[in-house]
């Protein structure tokens, strides 16, 4: 392989020094000039109309600038065009307990809070539809009248391939089985902030913590009806997302819009218990699913009915409709797939993306029914995942094109490392092992805004000075983005990291990216630096020739693979505007060190310093400036929601976990995870590291503890704090042992695909299937809290016979 | 989330501490007191009222330090921290026990600051009643935010009884229950002292005995505890942070004279610790004296649904508990 400079080295993420010391600005540490601080009012009912609003003893109160109400906007949001469903204030009904009602801009914080006290609302309540099961009923009371429906059906995906009814007639086994999921908060560090400054002539600037500055510029340009190009989004430093900032947010509306009726700066920061009302977490789930499985073929046929609850509003729910089933089209082939699912509306907080979007609840299912599947067919769990993971270079029944598949070499590895054949089905009671596998893509292969742009696009600036800025829309949520894009630039340029300087998340400065969710930063805007710095490169070494007095390289089509696999049937092309995905650049020249110097040829081995040719280039010429994009190729069926899912790279994953079982209190501890992750290359081990502890341990969350709870009448949130909403501690985090070794993608940069997501999902099946290894019962609800897994326990007693370990059967 | 002003105090000796008390109880002013504040002062920012002075008790000398008397009683101050509790010599020569359960407490942060007396002190809790002022918005105001109603145990439930059925959660009470700890309150009118087991009371409102002007200045284990000791299991689902969804201590001594006396004590699932002692019947089992125990001290407690778990399941978990740490103590007597 390759030996690369900075490319694959544990690099620390750019930031990090800044954030220890506390340096770091994030949005609420912004200090703008005579900033109005901002108090929303937010509903205590769940359902009701709104009769009156009167804020005349608000606008009397000491130190008030303006209030606000729904009256004050004329046009709803969202993230998705198909669901802009979402008022920045509620204007005749209230859907959930929190839904922002009037808002206040005061000179300080505590006469907003107390002015917001004195708005009058005359609510008419009505009993809220908080069952999404009742949702699907007819009612003459629907959460959103304007659909024109009966009920509060949101969103339905049907898609069949294949021929299910035949697929389990040839499995050797079938199960089945329902499946429950609570609803999922995203538990980021940062609660919400944004922050407007105002200038002279009416032009925005929003500082606010999102993953999608560019959205948030297209939703206040129409939720304020002012043009597109007098609003600036900087996103400063973000204290994590994990999907939850990666929708436009009505306090991001109302912040702008009493800055344009006032004139003056304005500031407002969520607390958490906003944040649990604002919500846009793991939507509530019930999963009917059912699987075939035959040792020679593998998955004959799943089939999988699924009812999400979407709360109050559409968010991503379309796509997480569709991602409930076409995300089960892998790790393994299922020919015949049939898959239905309903997104309803109810009076609750939204949900919306969290990580592992809308494939974490659907893996749960199917891992745990391949598990008793292969119980039943007298299959070990590792070997028949190893046996049916997708090959390279294939496509699914639904048109997912397979390219790099990286897992098997890696489960084999975490098989001995973790001595599962020594320990699968062999262990004490109390004590067990078990397997699961998943795959996620690598960002979205469609726009969500349709259109012909490229989904990526970074920029390349070297100045006097030779230090070299990288101008990309790309938002580091600390996730370590930013130390990406420094990371390929420096790569390909040879200059050291400290000489890279990152300007990103500003829609004022930068080109556009659409954003961090969907795991695609690091695929497409990472494509795109690696475009334009490569480009620069060009520039650089021309002038390196012109130094030396030797012919430039000459730059034809390179070679690079060619297959239907390969870049949609696109070659790369230095003609071209566009280079492909991760194009070789080999022009002769080695980059290292500040120094270019001729690989072959006469002048072989002579250096041109890096800041000659900067100068050489600029003569005549001036700054050096350069653009790379990405564009996904073109893929996929011709079916309703073909789209869904689609990826230009897919990761895998297999985790091995064991756990430990009380069977007197049902506690279950998870002692260590051992698995693999298939990245592609990792371009930098510490993040790749980071990703995977930090999925392991929200994945662990979501399977032993984490659940918002909603009063069952009210639906007011009950746990709203992170005293209450338990999200693990670092004693229940398990030892980790995950190889991800290289296995390069052609596509990615330098072979690179996503970690950030994908691993969460499989460690929670793993985690289920070592408790039924380990006491023998199937825990098929989340989370697996000490007293389901003791009333599966008691009530497993009752009716499984045990083999000589104490265990149960299937 | 910010508090409503309020007025602060510290004074440096428990005299001007008592005699300001009983000012501002004679003036009809309200006032708090303070030992760490770590339970105090998330409550105070979700009140949208002023709590009046805040008294903070950190200078007063007289309810500091550990101080053992070999072979009469180790007295701890009422301001010592968990922190120092949990790590201090003496205590965990003389009973571990305390300063295992202390180092469960919370989180390091917290038990730098938290104390002892006001681990005894800490307010009963309820998921209606510790949230936020926006949360209780959705709500009528209850019993103990001074409404007519009670949302855990609704009016159909309850009749006409108006108690407050938040729970007791500290976890130090039952440990220190077992031992037979007394605590020293002092007031203008002088120092009185009570047995601890006559402090709490079953309502998540009042709580306790601790009156109007009224410190508690130290707490006083008697030496030496029982023979094989106490142990404390904490059932939670998180290794920290977390208040226990219920608290187990249990002890194992011999009865003058001759027999064994079982011993077990209750946090987190009622409005008081609940206490329990059995001794070995002349001609009975060791076996039927757990199941007595158990029985007895089961009937004792209303558990409902205020956190993590549901209240059969903490039900069902006391027995098991219970039986666990008395055969661990049994291997060890
Ligand atoms: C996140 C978190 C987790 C927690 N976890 C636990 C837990 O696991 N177990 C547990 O038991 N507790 C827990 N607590 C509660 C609390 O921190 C501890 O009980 C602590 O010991 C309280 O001590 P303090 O000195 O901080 O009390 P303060 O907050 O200062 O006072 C508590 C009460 O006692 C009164 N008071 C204090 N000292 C005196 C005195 N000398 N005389 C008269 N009145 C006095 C105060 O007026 C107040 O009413 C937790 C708290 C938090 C915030
Ligand atoms: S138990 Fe007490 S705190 Fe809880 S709702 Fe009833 S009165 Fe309020």
């Amino acid at each position: 392989m390759k030996e690369y400079q900075v490319i694959g080295k544990p690099v620390p993420l750019i930031a990090s020094r800044e954030k220890a010391t506390g340096k770091a600005k994030y949005t609420d540490d912004i200090r703008l000039n005579g900033a109005l601080h901002i108090k929303i009012l937010r509903s205590p009912h769940a359902c009701a109309d709104i009769r009156a609003i009167d804020a005349s003893g608000a606008l009397k109160a000491a130190g008030v600038r303006a209030v606000i109400t729904g009256r004050d906007f004329n046009h709803t949001f969202g993230v998705l065009p198909i669901s802009k469903d979402e008022p920045a204030l509620a204007r005749d009904t209230v859907r959930y307990v929190g839904e922002p009602v009037a808002a206040v801009a005061a000179d300080t914080e505590a006469q907003a809070g107390e002015a917001a006290r004195r708005i009058r609302v005359e609510y008419e309540a009505h009993d809220p539809c908080l069952d999404p099961r009742a949702a699907l009923l007819d009612t003459d009371r629907p959460i959103h009248p304007e659909l024109g429906r009966g009920n509060n059906l949101h969103k339905s995906a049907r898609q069949e391939f294949g021929d299910p009814a035949r697929g389990f007639g040839e499995a050797a086994a079938v199960v089945e089985g329902t499946f429950d999921f609570q609803p999922l908060t995203h538990g980021f560090t940062e609660p919400h902030a944004t922050q407007v400054e105002i200038d002279a002539q009416g032009s925005i600037t929003v500082y606010s913590s999102t993953q999608v500055p560019h959205y948030l510029h297209r939703a206040l340009a129409e939720v304020l009806e002012i043009p597109m190009h007098r609003i600036r989004v900087i996103k400063p430093h973000l204290g994590g997302g994990f999907g939850g900032k990666s929708d436009p947010f009505p306090h991001e509306m109302i912040a702008a819009k009493l800055a344009l009726i006032t004139g003056r700066n304005t500031r407002l920061s969520l607390t958490r218990e906003e944040v649990f009302s604002s919500n846009h977490g793991r939507h509530p789930t019930t999963i009917d699913m059912k699987l075939g499985l035959h040792p020679e073929k593998g998955i004959t046929a799943l089939s999988t009915d699924v009812l999400i609850d979407g709360g109050s509003y559409g968010s991503f729910g379309v796509v997480t409709t569709y991602y409930n089933g076409v995300l089960l089209h892998g790790p393994y082939p299922a020919p015949n797939f049939s898959f239905a699912c309903d997104r309803v509306y109810t009076n609750k907080p939204m949900c919306g993306a969290m990580r592992g979007h809308g494939g974490v609840n659907p893996r749960f299912a199917s891992e745990v029914l391949f598990d008793m599947a292969c119980a039943k067919a007298g299959l070990d769990p590792c070997e028949a995942r190893l046996k049916f993971i997708h090959e390279p270079d294939t496509v699914t029944a639904n048109g997912f094109r397979i390219t790099s598949v990286g897992l098997k070499e890696g489960l084999r590895k975490a098989m001995e490392r973790s001595a599962w054949k020594e320990k699968f089905g062999k262990l004490p009671y109390g004590k067990g092992i078990g397997v699961a596998c998943g795959f996620f893509i690598s960002g979205s292969a469609l726009p969500i805004h349709w259109n012909k742009m490229p989904q990526s696009t970074v920029r390349l600036t070297i100045d006097f000075d030779g230090g070299v800025t990288v101008y990309s829309g790309a938002s580091d949520i600390g996730q370590g983005s930013d130390t990406m894009l420094a990371q390929n630039v420096a790569e390909v340029l040879g200059v050291p990291m400290s000489m890279i300087r990152v300007i990103a998340a500003d829609t004022g400065l930068c080109p556009i990216d659409l954003g961090s969710y969907s795991s695609r930063v690091t695929f497409m805007a990472g494509n795109a630096a690696r475009n334009a710095a490569i480009r620069m490169r060009r520039i650089l070494v021309s002038a390196a020739c012109k130094l030396l007095e030797i012919g430039e390289p000459r730059y034809g089509k390179p070679g690079g693979p060619d297959s239907f696999f390969r870049q949609g049937g696109r070659k790369p092309d230095f003609d071209d505007p566009y280079l492909g995905p991760n194009p070789d650049y080999s022009d002769g020249f080695e980059a290292r060190e500040l120094t270019f110097r001729p690989s072959a040829g006469p002048r072989e081995g002579a250096g041109v310093p890096y800041l000659d040719a900067v100068r050489k280039a600029m003569d005549g010429h001036g700054a050096l400036q350069t653009q790379g994009i990405y564009v996904s190729p073109k893929m996929g069926g011709d079916f309703k929601g073909a789209g869904a899912g689609l990826s230009p790279g897919y990761s895998f994953t297999a985790f091995i976990s064991e756990v430990t079982v009380d069977p007197g209190t049902g506690f279950v501890r998870v002692d260590k995870v051992t698995g693999a992750h298939d990245c592609g290359f990792p371009l930098n081990p510490l993040s790749v590291e980071g990703q995977l502890d930090g999925s392991i341990h929200m994945g662990l969350g979501q399977a032993l503890m984490e659940a918002i709870r909603y009063d069952p009448k009210l639906g007011v949130v009950q746990n709203a704090s992170f005293l209450e909403y338990k999200m693990l501690s670092p004693f229940e985090q398990p030892e980790i042992d995950v190889g991800y070794d290289a296995n390069v993608d052609n596509e990615g940069p330098f072979g690179a695909k996503e970690v950030g997501e994908g691993a969460l999902a499989p460690v929670i099946p793993s985690v289920a299937n070592a408790i039924h290894d380990a006491v023998g019962v199937r825990l098929r609800s989340l989370p697996m809290t000490p007293d389901r897994v003791l009333a599966a326990i008691e009530a497993g007693a009752a009716v499984t016979p045990r083999n000589e370990n104490g265990k149960g059967g299937m | 989330m910010r508090m409503p002003p309020f007025r602060f105090e510290r004074p440096a000796e428990l005299r001007q501490a008592l005699d300001l008390l009983r000012e501002l109880d004679g003036a009809g002013n309200g006032y708090v007191l303070s030992a760490g504040g770590t339970d105090l002062v998330p409550m105070m920012k979700s009140q949208p009222v002023s709590v009046g002075s805040l008294i903070s008790l950190t200078k007063l000398k007289a309810l500091g330090g550990i101080r053992l008397d070999p072979g009469k009683s180790l007295s701890l101050g009422a301001l010592v921290t968990l922190g120092d509790l949990s790590s201090d010599a003496a205590v965990r020569e003389t009973f571990p026990c305390i300063a295992e359960t202390a180092g469960k407490i919370a989180t390091p942060q917290i038990r730098n600051r938290a104390t002892v007396g006001g681990n005894l002190l800490v307010d009963n809790r309820c998921i209606y009643f510790n949230q936020s002022e926006q949360n209780r918005l959705a709500h009528t105001p209850c019993f103990k935010a001074g409404g007519e109603t009670c949302h855990l145990v609704p009016k159909t439930a309850r009749g006409d009884d108006p108690l407050c059925r938040a729970r007791f959660v500290s976890d130090l009470a039952p440990v220190l229950l077992l031992l037979h700890a007394t605590i020293r309150i002092a007031s203008t009118a002088g120092e009185r002292s009570l047995p601890l087991r006559d402090f709490h009371l079953p309502d998540g409102i009042s709580r306790n005995r601790l009156g109007r002007g009224e410190i508690l200045t130290r707490i006083d284990v008697p030496l030496p505890g029982p023979s094989a000791g106490v142990l404390y299991e904490k059932l939670r689902i998180r290794n920290a942070i977390d208040f226990p969804s219920l608290g187990v201590a249990v002890s194992l001594g011999r009865i003058p004279g001759g027999g064994t006396r079982f011993g077990a004590a209750l946090t987190g699932v009622h409005t008081r610790p609940v206490v329990m002692q059995v001794d070995e019947a002349a001609r009975g089992s060791r076996e039927e004296s757990v199941d007595s125990l158990i029985a007895g001290i089961s009937r004792a407690v209303t558990p409902f649904r205020q956190g993590f778990f549901p209240p059969d399941y903490l039900r069902k978990m006391i027995p098991v508990l219970i039986r666990r740490n008395m055969e661990k103590l049994l291997r060890k007597a």
